[in-house]
């Protein structure tokens, strides 16, 4: 009998931890949900006004499947201006991706392989650099380079932009590096490589997909990098400050087209990189 | 002659000496065992061996070779890491002929010697593989063909058993004598497991806190252990260390601890001249024999026992030591010949 009883308690415990982890479950999907919508909303919204006509654009109710209308998109390439402000954010963008891994992987890679006087502090004034607003930096930086003939030049931008994208270069390399075993590059040593030979025949094969993550990394943060763009280059235009400027006063739809241009590229690196930047900051399974 | 020399190596790492004076003469083609306690650095005069560590001073010669100030690869030594170091992203091949593709070996010799040491290690069926879809031990087999696979003057092993299970370790250790005994290679061989030393070791060299106690044959270093440390470090149960105060006959000059293996005691149920009664604290049967903890005057020893003689705790037993097997130190733990 007392058996029994028992049975059914632990019956009903097993039932309320369930309803227990129903409960969890159902937050954790709806707040998942939540946070999902949150970034994939606006940018629903940012297509289907890209792909629609103005009329749709400034009507109501608004259209929920757009009509891909590429008027406006076409329109928008044909801008005078756009593919040359295009090109300046490529360009930018691909000199601060050269910029930032080429310094950032030694310094990375020092961090993860070296212990030498100040390593720590050394760390720390690498995040401070990102303490200091765009806005604070842009004028001061802009009268540097007007003084020394950088001014309104896509290299000098590039070179606020890896300043930017360094931070996050170092630090994602050096865990990158850390996340090596150094007795592999112990036996390469000793089985007949120099340093150099070691780096390039085992270390990097293995850092290189976490490198290419981290590359488009900083390509992307020049691709989006708005202010200093835009207080730093008046003919040389990268697309951010093109749109800032000739299209505060354009029609909503031709906006919208602008919008979308400017986050494919960030969208499409991030999409085809995910994998990797998942695992170099330890979320996924590896 | 691939004789290895280490003279007077002292290493530290900020305030902390980790080798203190360290000597050694390695013979040619001998299998020498560095013994030791985790932390007396071992893996850290081996690396110094390897070049992986700059020793602070002192010289290490490789055969007549002066190396001390070489990089790695111009020593001609191989190594095999605790962790395997299988690169992950060659194959198995690749892994063991990387060596030799970096010493521009001809592809005809490539080939050759990575069949040979893969046939040797077992391993001639996965060569094909990436060390993700190996077993750890296959790992270990890979790492250590890859060593061969060199023909290095020299092989370094740092703990190379010590991440596999119990039973595939003892399997391994069998292999790797065998294949370490045909290969003439002199090797050394880091490891704190007693066992492992005594059955892989042509010569055994006891560390204690960066220095080396003894460098000995294992029978030498298991019968006659130059410090009381090695005494207490080698044996299980080790050595007993005992104050000779109640021993009658003659104590050697300078002699204050009496030691004497567990097993060599004359042993009597009833009480005779000459020997010590002790008061059984525990008695252990271990199948073979039965070990006993035991006690006199408030010291506290050991002593094995045939399985014929019928004790419990709390009883009297009647020893003596044997007298050729008693060793003598004097009060700095040295032995007194
Ligand atoms: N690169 C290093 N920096 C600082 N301390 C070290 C370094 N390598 C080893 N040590 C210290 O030296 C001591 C001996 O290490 P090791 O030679 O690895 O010992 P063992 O191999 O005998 O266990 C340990 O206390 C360890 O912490
Ligand atoms: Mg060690």
């Amino acid at each position: 009998m007392s058996n029994l009883n028992q049975d059914v308690s632990l019956e009903q415990e097993i039932q309320a931890a369930d309803n227990k982890n129903k409960v969890w479950k159902w937050l954790f999907i709806s707040s998942a949900a939540f946070m999902i919508s949150w970034i994939l909303f606006p940018i629903y919204l940012l297509i289907v006004s890209a792909l629609s006509s103005a009329e749709v654009v400034n009507g109501w109710p608004k259209a929920f499947v757009p009509e891909f209308d590429m008027e406006t998109l076409q329109f928008f390439m044909n801008y005078y201006g756009v593919l040359g402000a295009l090109k300046n954010s490529l360009i930018a963008a691909v000199f601060t991706m050269v910029i930032s891994i080429g310094l950032g992987t030694p310094a990375g890679y020092a961090l993860a392989r070296f212990e030498f006087r100040g390593k720590e502090t050394f760390r720390m004034m690498i995040l401070l650099t990102r303490a200091f607003p765009m806005p604070l930096l842009a004028l001061p930086l802009a009268v540097i380079f007007i003084n020394v003939g950088l001014d309104d030049t896509l290299f000098g931008l590039s070179l606020v932009h890896a300043a930017l994208a360094l931070p996050f270069a170092v630090l994602i390399t050096s865990s990158l590096f850390l996340g090596i075993p150094v007795e592999l590059e112990e036996a390469a040593w000793v089985l007949g490589c120099n340093r150099w030979q070691a780096f390039m025949k085992v270390v990097m094969p293995l850092a290189l997909p976490g490198l290419t993550a981290s590359a488009v990394f900083a390509f992307v943060i020049s691709w989006n990098e708005v202010f200093a763009a835009a207080v730093l280059t008046i003919n040389n235009q990268t697309l951010t400050a093109f749109l800032v400027q000739s299209l505060s006063s354009s029609p909503a739809e031709v906006k919208f087209a602008g919008g979308l241009i400017l986050i494919m590229p960030a969208i499409l690196f991030l999409f085809v990189v995910r994998k990797y930047l998942f695992s170099m900051w330890g979320i996924a399974n590896r | 002659m691939t004789t290895i020399s280490i003279e007077n190596v002292k290493k530290s790492f900020g305030d902390a000496h980790i080798l203190k004076s360290v000597s050694l003469d390695i013979k040619h083609q001998e299998f020498t065992v560095l013994l030791g306690p985790s932390g007396c650095g071992k893996s850290t005069l081996l690396r110094i061996i390897a070049g992986l560590e700059t020793q602070d001073t002192g010289v290490i010669k490789i055969g007549d070779r002066t190396v001390s100030h070489l990089p790695p690869k111009e020593r001609n030594v191989a190594m095999v890491f605790q962790n395997y170091a299988v690169f992950p992203h060659m194959t198995v091949f690749e892994n063991i002929a990387f060596g030799l593709r970096m010493k521009k070996a001809p592809e005809q010799k490539i080939k050759e010697n990575v069949e040979r040491t893969a046939t040797l290690m077992h391993i001639d069926h996965l060569l094909h593989r990436y060390s993700g879809q190996l077993s750890g031990g296959q790992r270990q087999r890979v790492a250590v063909a890859r060593a061969l696979a060199v023909e290095p003057d020299v092989l370094l092993m740092d703990e190379p058993l010590s991440n596999l299970d119990a039973l595939l370790r003892l399997q391994m250790r069998a292999e790797l004598k065998a294949v370490l005994e045909a290969s003439k290679t002199t090797t050394v061989y880091v490891t704190h497991d007693q066992v492992e030393a005594m059955s892989l070791a042509d010569r055994i060299a006891v560390m204690n806190a960066g220095r080396i106690d003894q460098y000995d044959l294992p029978d030498e270093i298991y019968n006659n252990p130059a410090t009381e440390y090695v005494g207490s470090f080698i044996g299980n149960p080790p050595m007993n260390f005992i104050s000779p105060t109640f021993q009658r006959g003659d104590i050697p000059e300078g002699a204050t601890q009496l030691g004497i293996r567990p097993e060599d005691f004359d042993v009597s149920t009833e009480a005779r001249e000459d020997y010590w009664p002790i008061t059984i604290l525990t008695r252990e049967r271990l199948g073979s024999h039965q070990q006993l903890s035991a006690e006199l005057n408030g010291q506290l020893f050991r002593v094995n026992i045939a399985n014929e003689i019928d004790v419990s705790s709390g009883n009297t037993l009647y020893l003596k030591p044997k007298d050729d097997k008693k060793r003598w130190y004097s009060e700095s733990g040295k032995i007194i010949l």
